[in-house]
């Protein structure tokens, strides 16, 4: 689900999904073709679309434990030089009522120990310039903005 | 998802086939991977190209098949690109794999 706010200049994006890895994947893909639709051609390498999944993903396997029924709501507001993203969901509250302060993993091990995951808030918090995490109810809303490359038009 | 082998010598280039190694399919990628890699001797090259969107489950699925590997095999990454190449990059994970630009690269390099 798509909704373009028609504002001169910017795109705002809204999604509903339930919490699976594959309605993650389905509305990403869903995004990427919205934003062309919108004639928005985001720089290839530009990293939001990682920060949005980072997130999802999180919500999915933290959040709502892996359960498929859980609501996420998404809303996406793509200006020239940064998106602001808003997320929504029912789930479980952050442990402590806080981020993960997302500590870069230690590789310093050999190799049967390397860690296979703990990178999504590492990540996301180095690609956002501002990250703001609520418990109001029984919800969690997260607000992000990071910078975006846009390619120039025409 | 499917992979394309090539196999030449001690050298075996596994083409991963798909746009995207996310969180939906990191545990089917792990599982290909670990059929590749059983009794696998020499090198063996994960071609991305064809990868334009990886997470971090994505990249935990290639360090865990890194760790299936067989004690005589070696697993080697070529063709990132520029988005999984950040990801590897900002995670420092390009400081554990062999990297090559391309999968003739990494040939060249046995010739």
């Amino acid at each position: 689900m798509a909704i373009n706010s028609g504002e001169q200049g910017a795109t705002t994006l809204r999604y509903v999904l339930f919490s699976t890895p594959e309605n993650v994947r389905n509305t990403l893909t869903s995004l990427r073709s919205d934003l062309n639709e919108n004639g928005l051609h985001i720089c290839p390498g530009d990293m939001w679309e990682l920060v949005v999944a980072e997130v999802l993903n999180n919500i999915v396997e933290h959040a709502y434990g892996d359960s498929p029924d859980g609501e996420i709501k998404l809303n996406l507001h793509f200006s020239d030089l940064h998106l602001t993203a808003k997320f929504i969901d029912s789930g479980a509250a952050m442990p402590d009522g806080a981020l993960p302060a997302g500590n870069p993993a230690n590789l310093d091990v050999e190799t049967q120990l390397l860690p296979e995951g703990g990178f999504g808030w590492n990540l996301i918090h180095s690609l956002s310039d501002r990250l703001v995490y609520e418990r109001r109810g029984t919800e969690n809303h997260l607000d992000l903005e990071m910078p975006i490359q846009i390619l120039p038009k025409g | 998802m499917e992979f394309t082998i090539q196999e030449d010598g001690n050298l075996s280039v596994v083409t991963v086939d798909a746009e995207r190694i996310d969180a939906a399919i990191a545990i089917s990628f792990k599982d290909k991977m670990r059929e590749q890699m059983a009794n696998f001797s020499g090198r063996m090259v994960l071609d991305l190209h064809k990868v334009d969107f990886i997470d971090s489950s994505g990249l935990g699925s290639i360090v865990a098949a890194m760790k299936l590997m067989p004690a005589d095999g070696k697993l080697e990454l070529a063709g990132l690109t520029p988005t999984v190449d950040k990801v590897f990059r900002m995670t420092r994970m390009d400081s554990i794999f062999t990297i090559h630009d391309s999968a003739q690269s990494a040939q060249a390099q046995s010739a």
